[in-house]
């Protein structure tokens, strides 16, 4: 938003739901802006352009038109406690590199020193206007007296936005702002002389928050004497890198309705946990259509860990063939935004390295092959011809892998993620898909399989691609028509799945996890039980020379996911929107062992 | 060495004649003075550039024993380890590989980033790390008795998430360990000032710009900015090389290929020099 002191940002029956799905394709990712201001912060922080962001109920449509239908307002970042949203006007991905970078820099400097959300009371709109400007210079001090650098980066704009001089409530805003941050700022306006030594001397402790928020204060009752007129209506922040600070202020209106996001996320989310409490939900699907299809039954034992013994026969796997789905439309806008996809499938390809192994008994070579060498010295000596094969030589093989990506299909996976206009199972399916493509070129064994469960006694197992699959149209089709269903008994998947990797040709096998959090079924009610028995079957899997290894995006998973797959063998994907990313790392790494 | 001196043991050469520097952040020194007094394997772990290199040479140094290090890479082989047959005219002759010259003459012999080796190749140091203390060579039918000043030292990155490239139960169990990480920001702050003989301001913005990237460290990066990286960028400064320049080319291109990473890292170098 642009004008500061607006009750709420959100117009009423702004049409937020018709714009989703123009912002879902429009998934600009600030890649390297987002490391940069999660490297300031030393945590996550995620950078993302302002249309997209519009479903999080902060960005309205901008750039925002003025009242008088004169030409639209330019529009300003908006920072939110874990985002910063960038307009259009900052580029699309990484262009305009000091730009996006100044407004990092400059969320990172509210971010630190500034108190999110301070009640704005009665605060008058000229007063609140001028308060959040002497709060923007006040943590770029700070900031500046951390990182001497950004004074460099901040100034041009600065100096830019104090071109114009004239005696508008914005140009003398802007002369303030510059004068405060440039030393060698000219300025004889008297204000801005007393902004300025106001300033300096609450400069001796730049902490003092009350000193700043009355020299703030003192200069808007200045400018109201001096009757230079402000309209809330036409004013934005000043220059454009910074944020519409929004960040600093909550308005006393509580009436507005909270952001349509979480309205979304309410709605479309079960608790994590609801399947639990009641009944599955009958869906259509459960019936005579499931059992007509070529159906594997197979049982499998399961651990209990109070009486410290397997009990044998006791769940049952049902494997579904892989089969085309009908029709299958994608669940989200989201799966087109694979983030940098091409990239991914590089990194992946790259890290796919050939092992390198000793060629024995060559014709030539770097190093006496010393067996060749005694065996050929033996038969000299007794008189036969020696074979003249006695070198090594340095060759290069490449380790064939199987590699099973075991995606979470439980009915918990239908949260949204916030901010991202996508469900967790979107992620996951999209994550899976642009992992397989990229396995799909290097010759190794790839095969995508699902799963969800409802009691011991159904739990479903879907192959969504398989082994021998290429990964067609009805492939891709089966995957994002896969629907989150039912609970999570990751112990039998993972004995079933351990079985079919086994049984693939392969010099390494892996089953790489992909669930968001831990394992739950509607018929157990002890929480660490099935988390012992998942425990037990990747230890099984272990001893059959198969590796499992645990991706998850549910921080709270951390003791489940360590427990399961042991302190190496799970990654936490603190970001959702990162888990493609994340799991092609993970690949990476694995295919580089 | 000097011309006159003649060798008294093959090992001589592998004295340290001078202190090298090092700058103690803990306990560490004398630990492993204790560790070295009962002869117990050490395991040093940390990331990569962060001083273990140095703490062993440091160590060898004080302890006035000869130090043998060995870079583990996947081609290495048992026989790189402990020796191999050659040819010559009279037909084969029996070479002592360097583990196996440190354990008759009595060195600390430094196994780096020991991962890297093959899994069978780090199984031959299992008798010389027990009680036992010795090193069979199969080949040559013979069994070493460690020297009593020998001791084994290896080191790895635990960073490194792989199914393959990581220690055996069998064999991390063997070792005391010691954990290592980049210095505190002041401690590291001097390490860079003196290594690189710099005024301690532009250490402390290179420390900060590497403080910043090692926040970066599974978002985007694998590793952040090492203290040798440091190093290196501050001895370019001190010969005159522009700082930015000095950055880019020892700390921000070595690090990474992912354009979105440089940028960001450019970001903080812009962000931290003045």
């Amino acid at each position: 938003m642009n004008a500061v002191p607006r009750a709420h940002p959100t117009a009423p029956g702004s049409p937020r739901l018709a714009a989703d799905d123009a912002a879902a394709g429009d998934g600009v990712v600030f890649g390297a802006t987002r490391l940069y201001l999660s490297g300031l912060c030393g945590r996550d922080v995620g950078v993302e352009s302002l249309r997209a962001g519009s479903a999080t109920g902060h960005g309205a449509e901008a750039p925002t038109r003025s009242p008088f239908g004169a030409a639209p307002l330019p529009a300003r970042p908006v920072l939110l406690p874990s985002r910063l949203l960038l307009p259009a006007a900052f580029g699309e991905g990484d262009a305009e590199t000091d730009l996006q970078r100044a407004a990092a820099s400059h969320a990172y400097a509210h971010l630190r020193y500034s108190r999110c959300g301070r009640p704005a009371g009665s605060l008058k709109p000229i007063a609140l206007a001028l308060v959040s400007a002497i709060e923007d210079a006040r943590v770029e001090a700070l900031a500046i007296r951390e990182y001497p650098g950004l004074r460099r980066l901040f100034l041009p704009f600065l100096r830019a936005a104090a071109c114009q001089r004239d005696l508008s409530f914005a140009s003398l805003v802007a002369r303030l702002q510059c004068a405060l941050l440039d030393d060698d700022h000219v300025d004889d306006h008297f204000w801005i002389h007393k902004g300025h030594d106001l300033f300096r001397k609450a400069s001796d402790d730049l902490h003092d928050v009350e000193a700043f928020h009355q020299t703030g204060l003192m200069l808007a009752n200045d400018l109201g004497q001096m009757r230079v007129r402000f309209s809330p209506q036409e004013y934005v922040v000043q220059p454009g890198y910074r944020d519409d600070n929004s960040f600093l202020w909550t308005y006393p209106q509580s009436t507005t309705p909270p952001p349509a996001s979480m309205e979304l996320s309410v709605a479309a989310a079960r608790p994590p946990d609801a399947p639990r409490q009641t009944k599955p939900p009958q869906e259509p699907p459960t019936g005579p259509d499931e059992v007509a299809a070529a159906v594997l039954v197979q049982r499998y034992r399961e651990w209990s860990h109070r009486i410290e013994r397997y009990r044998e026969d006791w769940c049952t796997v049902l494997d579904h063939p892989a089969e085309p789905a009908p029709g299958g439309r994608p669940q989200g806008g989201a799966l087109a935004r694979v983030p940098a996809a091409a990239r991914i499938r590089a990194h992946v390809r790259n890290a796919a390295v050939h092992r390198s192994q000793r060629l024995r008994r060559q014709w030539e070579g770097e190093e006496i092959d010393l067996n060749a060498a005694i065996d050929a010295d033996v038969a000299r000596r007794g008189g036969e011809a020696p074979d003249p094969r006695v070198f090594l030589r340095p060759g290069r093989r490449r380790h064939r892998y199987a590699w099973l990506l075991l995606v979470d299909l439980s009915e918990s996976t239908r949260a949204m993620v916030p901010g991202l206009h996508a469900t967790v199972l979107d992620l996951e399916k999209q994550a899976a898909l642009t992992l397989a493509a990229a396995v799909s070129g290097t010759g190794d064994r790839f095969a995508l399989h699902g799963f969800c469960s409802d009691t011991r006694e159904r739990v479903h197992y879907r192959r969504l691609v398989d082994f021998c699959g290429d990964l067609g149209e009805d492939s891709v089709g089966a995957v994002q028509a896969a629907a989150p269903r039912w609970s999570t008994r990751l112990g039998a998947a993972l004995r079933h799945a351990t079985g079919l990797v086994a049984a693939e040709e392969a010099d390494r096998r892996v089953i790489i996890v992909l669930t968001d959090g831990a394992p739950s079924d509607v018929d157990v009610f002890d929480d660490r039980y099935l988390v012992e028995d998942a425990r037990m079957a990747v230890r099984e899997a272990a001893r059959r020379e198969v590796a499992c290894r645990g991706i998850t995006i549910d921080a709270a998973a951390d003791g489940v996911m360590r427990t399961i797959f042991g302190h190496r063998g799970y990654r936490i994907v603190e970001n959702p929107a990162a888990l493609p990313v994340q799991l092609s790392h993970l690949f990476a790494r694995l295919s580089a062992s | 060495m000097p011309e006159a001196a003649i060798p008294m043991s093959p090992i001589d050469a592998f004295r340290l004649d001078t202190e090298p520097y090092y700058r103690p952040t803990g306990d560490e020194i004398a630990l492993f003075e204790q560790a070295y007094a009962l002869r117990m394997p050490m395991l040093l772990k940390g990331p990569t550039g962060c001083g273990k290199t140095r703490f062993v040479e440091y160590m060898a140094w004080r302890l006035g024993r000869p130090l043998l290090t060995v870079a583990c890479s996947e081609d290495l082989t048992a026989s790189d380890l402990v020796g191999r047959y050659l040819l010559d005219a009279e037909g084969t002759r029996w070479h002592d590989g360097p583990l196996t010259v440190a354990v008759r003459h009595g060195a600390i012999c430094y196994l780096d980033e020991v991962v890297e080796a093959r899994q069978d190749t780090t199984v031959v140091i299992h008798p010389l790390t027990d009680a036992r203390r010795v090193l069979p060579l199969d080949k040559r039918g013979e069994l070493v008795h460690a020297h009593p000043d020998f001791q084994l030292v290896v080191s790895y990155n635990p960073g490194y998430q792989s199914a393959a490239k990581d220690l055996k139960q069998s064999t991390r169990q063997r070792f005391g360990a010691m954990e290592f990480d980049y210095p505190p920001a002041a401690i590291e702050t001097e390490i860079v000032a003196t290594e690189a003989d710099i005024d301690l301001g532009m250490a402390e913005r290179l420390v900060a710009i590497a403080t910043r990237s090692r926040a970066l460290k599974g978002r985007g990066l694998e590793e952040g900015i090492s203290t040798r990286m440091l190093i290196y960028a501050g001895r370019m400064i001190g010969r005159g090389v522009e700082p930015h320049a000095a950055c880019r080319l020892a700390m921000i291109q070595p690090l990474v290929d992912d354009p979105d990473a440089i940028s960001a890292l450019e970001g903080f170098v812009e962000a931290c020099l003045p």
